[in-house]
This record gives structure tokens, C-alpha cells and sequence, in this order.
């Protein structure tokens, strides 16, 4: 089996173009959301804007990733208002804005909006991250927000309002990486979203694994075929995860640790799960599609054209028809 | 004096602080002598008799064949009702050291029972002489119930008879508590056993709860009735009498009495008292103008046996961890893979397990299953139900019939394009904790795929000899079972199956020791998971038979 | 994609099928390809020896059929296994998840070695019958018009 194509077809199956119109669901819903926060919000809200992985041009199409952040004014929510309570007066908007369309739900950062499936069974999903400028009219100038922590985010305790970042200058680092090295690092990152997309919900954030990738790039002497530098990320994070000085530094905060969004033990899982992977791959090259399948929906076939593999065809032995 | 007697007698005299005070004589059976040990802490040393049996220094049976005896110590822990010690030593087929060991022991008993009146932190059950009643044996087993009882709380109870069998060489009956009522036969709880346990034919007895222990010394149960009689209120007498006179007219010859006590603030115990109908130890007796119940001092109580079985002992001696005994289960498909599963799970405390099976069982399948020859052909669920509820007695099966798979099949295979019923399908297999799919049906797991599940849904299949054993527990569970088995990873044969006569649908050929080594290891392999909180990831258990047998496990 | 088959042939597996009525019931096809791979004819069946049937489930084995699929491939032109057939009585011939479930299980036996295996269904009630073919095609399954 030759590894570099099977990745470059992972690829090609996954890319966001051929899901056009899903693709223009989500735009159009998040549209309709981000007019919903404008109207109720006025003046106290900023425009909010896409920070998910469309926008950073590292998507894939099977999961969209539609992050809306919602930067809000210093005073939104009374001059004296917490972060806390921003967080609560814009998920209960949203609750009762969309609780007969969507399930509503309180996440880490964000209020997770997931629609009901539609008539075509394709359920659209947004989540919405509300941040507050540091201080009153400062974020034209810095663009800088702080967000609230609602769950146990890794080591960061729930109720903390210690996450200060700068998003727009987060999108803007990993898109210019991503673009800048198309063939190596987007490749990388939206190989590892579909492995993460494999594993269900794993703990690991789509915004890490941009981060560790760009960072493998940087410390390491990364070359060789799509399948070599798959490889060389995979074992930068076995060997790096769990060690105790290591770091990933927020772009749109140095002082953010993004390390300290998993716990040690799910650190422990990350560094395994990428252990076992490299070893059941080693043994059998075949195992490589397991971890990282084509999209099934696009697999890719001679256009209307009857085909057989090879020899006779026989039919499989037993089969249940209903 | 024969030279075994020379011998004893000549190594006790060697022993530091040990005194032959009446020298060893070859009895009928037995060697017999007296001696005295001494332990610091003593004034002076304690005398033993000590009887030594033929068989010493090899124990018989479970027991030592050396016994200390001193009746003055009955009040002491440990101390057997003749009044010998009970020790436990280190095994020695040479006379002279099994005796140094014994005298050890006994030593320690002293320094620990004696001196320190030790008092073990586990609590010992009263004892109480097992003796036949009218020729038969009685075990009563009871299960903790959600009632407090008050002091001297009485009336009845049912209980139902398991079933018969030798204990030593007499008959013995089982039987399960299974309601207390009150004296009106108000219900006040009832007893939690399966449900083909709460079915079984039932009979009375009655109950009293004392609070407080029958004995004298928290050691031995009252061995004659007058020593109970403060205990029992006349009130309780005079039900006692009304009950034997009703009882008259029916069948049963006997009636037994439920003795309860706490033994410690939380935990009841219940001894049961045989009575024979017509024969109770009451009479009447007129004093100042009036009748009373007296208790007929004389007779001999007899007590039957007794067992708590409620979850916390049944399944004391181990059990998978509790995120898994606590869980809701479902398996799917119940051949050899999942019935070993179910009753694996059953037996380590497991009480909510569900079945989905649409197959027949055959008196082929037997040899490598959990099922038995003697039941016949029969529905799988539907026999292995029955298989459950005679290990457990705590075993809950909510669905499992035949009608249940059949539905489900049904649902699932033909209606899945409909959504408001997918969506019931999955808000049913949802209340599911773990889902075990041992069906090793390609179309199953390709449906249960398209499923949005949030129980923990593990595959198990098996290739053709046993070679491997493979688990799917992630996501992608289709594409790896498909990869593994179709995609030529794992190498196993695939021609040398097995053509059961007037079938055409071959299987794999595979033991039940084959197939169960494999099973135990991948549950052991998730329940350590379990234990330690980590998630469950897709595994191949592969096996080389070259030389030695290896097993390896592979985490993906 | 095109594809043809004899009314004779047709009306023959009608004929079988009902024959089972109130059971589901099928077989193999066989036929050809056209050079350019656009064209498919089918021109027989072959059914199979021993199979498991309910109203709702028909499972099939493939007893003796590898023999009898060598005489097809020694013909001119080559026959061998193009899909598969088989009857939902009372009913309509529109795919049920596991009809689509045996595609899937066809696409990936590597021995089948058949990318996209054309699945008959005959819908059939006393007074009609009707025919649906379909075509398992770029993970999708198309129906002939």
C-alpha cells in the first residue's frame, strides 16, 4: 500500500469544497446567529465574528468547526458586571432564542448550538464563544477579550476568568502558517482533525493540535514525503506532550499556556493514543486507514463507469437481504 | 510406650516455656497429655489438654489434627464450644517442627486472645450446632430489606424453598426469605431476589426481632429454651400459640421462627428456630385467674443454618468495578462470545443485563457456551435468561425475550430510513450504559454506525481457530473491524471451518478454552480501564502457538 | 451507466420468486460489461442451493455457485457476478438499510471484487409487479430510470 496516496486521497475526500452546500448552511446559520446577538445586543456588541477552522483554511468537510465569537463591550453587562454573568445572559438569549429549533448547551468557552436534523439529515452545528473587552472602547484598539471558563477546561478550573486572548490574531497566525505552507502544515492539521474526528469526542481541541503541528514544524527538521511528516508530528507529540516544561503558547496571548487545556492524564491519553498509532502502523501499513479514513462519501471512482479489481468476480459468501 | 509417644513427649520437654505436667499416653485413638504454656505478660502458664490425633502432623480435612483444650477459656474469641483454641499454623510433614509451629500458634493465641483481648475488626457470626431436624437439614438464606425492624417487632414471613441436596451425609433444604409481614399480614418489605426466585411456591413461618444477640457471651447461641425466655415478650408467646393452631390444618409439618439481632448499628442478622407444628415448646398455664403462654424450658432449641446473601457478601469475594456492576448492559448476540460475556459479567456482580438473540439454541452449541445440554432447544435469551437467574440472585433482566429481539431486529434492520423511529431506536439503546455487540453480524455494525449512541458500545468478534480476538470501542469501529478482517491485517485460516451436518452455514472452529481465554483477557483488559478512568481505545488480542502460548495485547 | 436485461429472464425470476410467496427470495446475477465499462447486460441468474427466508429477511449462501460461475467465464463474451436479486413480497421494491448494508458488505469483500454491484428488488403484490434496479455508485446508491 503506498502510504502518500492513500493520505493525499484522505485529503481530497475531505476537502471542504465538495460539501458545498453544507458548507453554505453553516454560513448562512451563522449568519442568521450572528444578526440574532446584533439586534439583541445593539451597540454593546462588536461584530461578531467566525474563528473556526474555515476561516483559518485548515477545515475539513467532515466537521465544520463554526466558532461565532462575540466580543462584548466593557460595560455590556453593567459596569460592574462578571464575566459570569455575561456568559449566563447570553446563553439564556440563546436558549430562548433557539431552544425549539436546537439543543442549547453550556461548553467549556462557548454555548454549543446544534440544530435539529434537517429534511436532507444534515444537522448544522455553531458555537458561540462571548468575550468582553479588557477595558470600556479598548478592543478597537487591541482587539483583545476575555472569556469566560463555564466546565473544568484541562487544569483550568471552572469559573475562572483567567483566559485573556486576542482571537483575531490567533485565526491570523495559524491561517498565514497554514496558507504560507499548504503542503505541509494544512495538510498535517487537517490529517490529525480527521483522525480526531475518528476518535468521537476526544478531549484534545482542534486549536491544539493547529498549535503543537506549527510548533513540530518549527522545532524540528520536518521533510520528506506527506507520509514522513505525518510521521515526525506524531512522534513530536508522543515524545513531548507529557513532559513537564512543555508549552504551547496562546498566539493571542503569550502569556496563555495552551498546555494547561488538558489535564495530565488526558495529556497521558494524547501521547498513547499516538504511541499505539505509530506502532499498529509500523506493523501494517493497512492499519494507517483506520486511523485516517477516506470520507466515504467521496471515495473516489471512474466517473460512470461499471468497474471490476481485477480477477473473476465471485460473490461474497453469505448475504442478508431485507 | 510406643515410639511416636516417646518422641512427643521427649520434643515438648525441649520447647522454651512449655511444661509437661501430664505426660503423653497412646489413648484408643488419640495421644493424650497435659501441658502448660507461658508467655510474658502471664504470671503464671496456662494448662492445655492436648489430644493429638493418628493423622498429625497432616491435617484432616481442613482441620488440625492437634487440639489445646481448656474449658475455663470459653469466654475468650476463638475458643471452639469444647473449649479447645482455634489455631491456624504453618504446614510441616515433620513431626517435631509441625510441633514447634503448633506451640507457636498457641502461644500467639495467648499473647493476642488472652493477654490483649483482641477482638477482630470482622465481625463472627454466633455458633450455633448444626443438627438435623426430623431427619433433614435447614439452610434459610436472607437478603437485607429497606425496613427498620422495632425491639420485639413480630409476624410473619414467606419463604420459599431452592432446593435439596446432601450436606455431609444428611438431607438439607435451601430456602429464601422472601416477605415479613406483620401480624395482620400487612405487608412490611419485601425481600429482593430475581425474578424466578420471587416466583417460586411459597410457605409461612413467622419472625420476631430481639435487637439484642440470643447468647450469652456473643459466642454461642442459647442452646435450650429456657435461656430465651426473658427475650420473649408474652405477647409474642400467645401470637406463637394462635399461629400453631391455625397451622394445624395445613400441610407443612414445620414452621420456622426468624431470630433477628443487630450486629452492628446498621446490619441485621437473622437466625432461624425449627418449630414443629403440634409440638411447639409453649404450654398454657393458669395463674391468678388467668392464662398464660409458658416457654417449656427444657427443650432443646434447634437451630437451622442461616446465610446473609445480600449483594455486599454474595459477591464479597470479588467483583468487576463498580462503573460497571452499576451499569445498565446490553448484549447483543449470545452465542459463545456473549454468553461467556453474561455470565461472566452476572457472576463478577453485574445485575442489569439485557439480551438481543433471534437464535435457537441446540444441543451443539453447548460444548462451547455457557448453556446448558439439560434445558434442551430453546430461545437463547430466553435460556440464558434462566442460566442468569440460577447464578445470581440479583440478576434484573428488563428485556431480553424472544419477542424483544425480534422487534428490535425488525426496527432496526427494516425502519432505520424512518427517523422518527431511528430516533426511538436511539433514545432506547441510549438508557444503556454498555452495549456489548457479539453478534459479529457486518450489517449490525454497520447500522449501529449510523447511530448517534452515547452508551459505551464495544464489538467483539473472533477469527477462525481463536488466532485473534478483536474489539472495537471507538468511533470508527467499521472501518477498523472491516480493515482488520477483510483488509488482510490479521493472518488466521480460512478454509478449515466447521460444516455442522444439515447446515450449509459453516462456522469457526474454536473451544470453549480457546474462545473464554480470549474473552476473560479482553474484559479484564476493559475493566482495568474502568479502574484506572482511562478510555477504552479499539484492541486485537493476537495469539502465537508456536512454542509456549503468548498473548498480546495491541491498543490502536 | 446503462444496463439491459430480457424480459424472459425478468418475467423468470418473478416466476421463482413468487414461488416462495410469503418469503422473500433470491439469487445472483450474471452479465457482462460493455468495453467502455458503461454498459452492463445481464443475462442470467444463478440461484443458490440453500438459503434462510422470512417475509422480512432472505440470507443466501453461495453453495456450488463458484463452480457454475466458472462455465459463465469460459464464455464469450466473459459472464461472471454482477449483483444480486431478490423479492419483497407485498411490498415495494425500494431498498431496505439492509439491502444497502449488502452492497456495502459486496464493495468490500475483496473477492467480489466488484465496485459497483447492480441490486434488483421485485416488488411484488397479487394484482402488480415492480422492478427496481440500482447501481451502488460513488458510495451512493443510484436507482435505473
Amino acid at each position: 500500500m503506498d502510504k502518500n496516496s492513500h493520505l493525499e486521497t484522505v485529503i481530497r475526500t475531505h476537502q471542504i469544497t465538495k460539501e458545498k452546500e453544507l458548507l453554505n448552511k453553516h454560513i448562512q446559520k451563522k449568519n442568521e446567529v450572528k444578526n440574532a446577538l446584533e439586534d439583541e445586543y445593539g451597540s454593546n456588541v462588536y461584530a461578531p465574528f467566525n474563528s473556526g477552522s474555515y476561516e483559518k483554511n485548515t477545515a475539513i468537510n467532515t466537521k465544520f468547526d463554526f466558532d461565532l465569537v462575540s466580543p462584548f463591550r466593557r460595560n455590556a453587562f453593567g459596569s460592574g458586571g462578571t464575566l459570569k454573568e455575561m456568559y449566563e445572559a447570553v446563553y439564556d438569549f440563546l436558549f430562548h432564542k433557539y431552544k425549539n429549533v436546537a439543543e442549547v448547551r453550556k461548553q467549556k468557552v462557548s454555548i454549543g448550538l446544534e440544530f435539529y436534523t434537517d429534511s436532507d439529515g444534515d444537522k448544522i452545528k455553531i458555537d458561540v464563544v462571548p468575550g468582553r473587552e479588557l477595558n470600556q472602547d479598548q478592543y478597537k484598539d487591541d482587539e483583545n477579550l476575555n472569556l469566560f471558563v463555564y466546565y473544568k477546561y484541562g487544569n483550568i478550573d471552572a469559573g475562572s476568568e483567567r483566559i485573556k486572548t486576542n482571537v483575531q490574531s490567533q485565526i491570523n497566525n495559524i491561517k498565514e502558517r497554514a496558507n504560507k505552507e499548504k503542503d505541509s502544515i494544512r495538510k498535517i492539521i487537517r490529517l490529525l482533525k480527521v483522525w480526531k474526528n475518528t476518535k468521537g469526542n476526544y478531549p484534545t481541541k482542534s486549536f491544539f493540535l493547529e498549535l503543537i503541528t506549527i510548533k513540530a514544524f518549527d522545532k524540528g527538521n520536518i521533510t520528506g514525503n506527506l507520509w514522513d511528516k505525518l510521521k515526525a508530528v506524531l512522534e513530536y507529540i508522543r515524545d513531548n506532550i507529557t513532559n513537564s516544561d512543555f508549552t504551547l503558547k496562546d498566539p493571542g496571548n503569550s502569556s496563555n499556556d495552551l498546555a494547561d487545556t488538558l489535564t495530565d492524564s488526558e495529556k497521558d491519553q494524547l501521547a498513547n493514543d499516538m504511541k499505539n498509532m505509530l506502532d499498529r502502523i509500523k506493523e501494517n501499513d493497512e492499519n494507517l486507514k483506520t486511523y485516517f479514513p477516506e470520507n466515504p462519501k467521496f471515495k473516489e471512482e471512474d466517473k460512470n463507469r461499471y468497474k471490476t479489481n481485477g480477477s473473476i468476480p465471485m460473490p461474497p459468501p453469505k448475504l442478508n437481504f431485507g | 510406650m510406643n515410639d511416636r509417644v516417646t518422641k512427643i513427649n521427649t520434643l515438648i520437654e525441649s520447647i522454651p516455656d512449655v511444661k509437661l505436667l501430664k505426660p503423653f499416653v497412646q489413648g484408643k485413638f488419640d495421644i493424650e497429655g497435659c501441658i502448660s504454656v507461658f508467655v510474658e505478660g502471664l504470671e503464671e502458664g496456662l494448662n492445655f489438654d492436648v489430644s493429638i490425633d493418628p493423622q498429625y502432623p497432616f491435617k484432616s480435612h481442613d482441620t488440625e489434627t492437634i487440639k489445646f483444650y481448656n474449658e475455663d477459656l470459653l469466654a475468650y474469641r476463638h475458643i471452639m464450644g469444647n473449649g479447645s483454641i482455634c489455631i491456624h499454623t504453618a504446614h510441616s510433614p515433620v513431626l517435631s517442627d509441625k510441633l514447634c509451629f503448633d506451640i507457636e500458634s498457641v502461644k500467639a493465641w495467648i499473647r493476642k486472645y488472652y493477654i490483649n483481648k483482641d477482638s477482630d475488626t470482622h465481625y463472627e457470626h454466633l455458633i450455633v450446632t448444626n443438627k438435623a431436624f426430623k431427619g433433614n437439614h435447614f439452610a434459610f438464606f436472607f437478603n437485607e430489606v429497606e425496613y427498620s425492624f422495632s425491639k420485639n417487632q413480630f409476624g410473619f414471613v414467606d419463604y420459599s424453598p431452592l432446593s435439596n441436596g446432601i450436606f455431609y451425609k444428611d438431607k438439607i433444604r435451601s430456602n429464601i426469605l422472601q416477605v415479613f409481614y406483620d401480624r395482620n399480614r400487612k405487608t412490611l418489605s419485601d425481600v429482593k431476589w430475581n425474578i424466578q426466585l420471587k416466583f417460586l411456591h411459597r410457605s409461612n413461618g413467622v419472625f420476631i426481632f430481639l435487637k439484642d444477640t440470643p447468647s450469652n457471651n456473643q459466642r454461642w447461641a442459647f442452646e435450650k429454651w429456657s435461656e430465651l425466655e426473658t427475650f420473649l415478650p408474652q405477647e409474642f408467646l400467645e401470637f406463637l400459640h394462635l399461629v400453631e393452631e391455625k397451622s394445624q390444618k395445613g400441610k407443612e409439618k414445620f414452621l420456622p421462627l426468624f431470630i433477628g439481632y443487630n450486629i452492628t448499628e446498621a446490619e441485621i442478622h437473622w437466625q432461624v428456630i425449627m418449630l414443629e407444628i403440634g409440638n411447639f415448646p409453649i404450654y398454657g398455664e393458669k395463674v391468678n385467674k388467668q392464662w398464660l403462654t409458658m416457654i417449656d424450658g427444657n427443650r432443646t432449641i434447634d437451630w437451622a443454618i442461616t446465610r446473609n446473601c445480600s449483594y455486599k457478601y454474595f459477591f464479597g469475594r470479588g467483583r468487576l468495578n463498580e462503573q460497571l456492576t452499576n451499569s445498565k448492559i446490553l448484549i447483543i448476540g449470545i452465542g459463545a462470545i456473549g454468553s461467556i460475556v453474561a455470565k461472566t459479567l452476572v457472576r463478577s456482580g453485574c445485575t442489569k443485563v439485557d439480551f438481543i438473540d433471534y437464535d435457537i439454541k441446540e444441543p451443539e452449541n453447548v460444548c462451547r457456551s455457557e448453556y446448558s445440554f439439560y434445558t434442551g432447544i430453546s430461545n437463547k435469551t430466553n435460556d440464558l435468561i434462566n442460566e442468569m437467574c440460577l447464578i445470581s440472585p440479583f440478576f434484573e433482566v428488563a428485556y431480553g425475550g424472544f419477542d424483544y429481539s425480534e422487534a428490535f431486529n425488525f426496527f432496526l434492520k427494516t425502519h432505520l430510513t424512518d427517523m422518527n423511529i431511528k430516533s426511538e431506536i436511539e433514545k432506547h439503546l441510549n438508557e444503556y450504559d454498555v452495549i456489548f455487540d457479539c453478534s459479529a453480524d457486518s450489517d449490525l455494525l454497520y447500522l449501529l454506525t449510523q447511530l448517534n449512541i452515547n452508551s459505551t458500545l464495544l464489538n467483539f468478534s473472533i477469527s477462525n481457530h481463536a488466532k485473534q480476538f478483536v474489539c472495537a470501542a471507538e468511533q470508527n469501529r467499521y472501518e477498523f473491524i472491516t480493515t482488520q478482517f477483510n483488509g488482510g491485517v490479521l493472518k488466521f485460516d480460512t478454509d478449515d471451518l466447521y460444516n455442522p451436518t444439515g447446515c450449509w452455514n459453516p462456522t469457526f472452529k474454536a473451544s470453549y478454552n480457546d474462545i473464554n481465554t480470549l474473552v476473560q483477557y479482553a474484559l479484564k483488559h476493559i475493566n482495568l480501564r474502568f479502574i484506572n478512568d482511562k478510555a477504552l481505545r479499539n484492541f486485537v488480542i493476537e495469539t502465537d502457538d508456536t512454542d509456549c502460548l503468548t498473548i498480546n495485547l495491541k491498543e490502536f | 451507466m446503462s444496463l439491459e436485461a430480457h424480459e424472459e429472464l425478468l418475467n423468470g425470476l418473478v416466476e421463482k420468486g413468487k414461488s416462495h410467496y410469503p418469503n422473500e427470495f433470491g439469487g445472483i446475477l450474471v452479465g457482462y460489461y460493455s468495453q467502455d465499462n458503461t454498459y452492463l447486460h445481464i443475462t442470467d441468474t444463478i440461484l443458490p442451493k440453500t438459503f434462510k427466508a422470512s417475509k422480512f429477511s432472505f440470507e443466501r449462501s453461495t453453495k456450488g455457485i463458484e463452480r457454475k460461475l466458472g462455465i459463465y467465464y469460459k464464455e464469450i463474451p466473459k459472464q461472471f457476478y454482477v449483483g444480486e436479486w431478490h423479492t419483497h413480497p407485498d411490498n415495494s421494491p425500494i431498498p431496505s438499510l439492509t439491502d444497502i448494508s449488502a452492497l456495502n458488505a459486496i464493495i468490500n469483500n475483496q473477492d467480489a471484487c466488484l465496485a459497483n454491484p447492480v441490486l434488483l428488488i421485485i416488488g411484488y403484490s397479487k394484482r402488480k409487479v415492480d422492478f427496481g434496479f440500482y447501481v451502488w455508485f460513488e458510495n451512493k446508491l443510484y436507482r435505473y430510470e
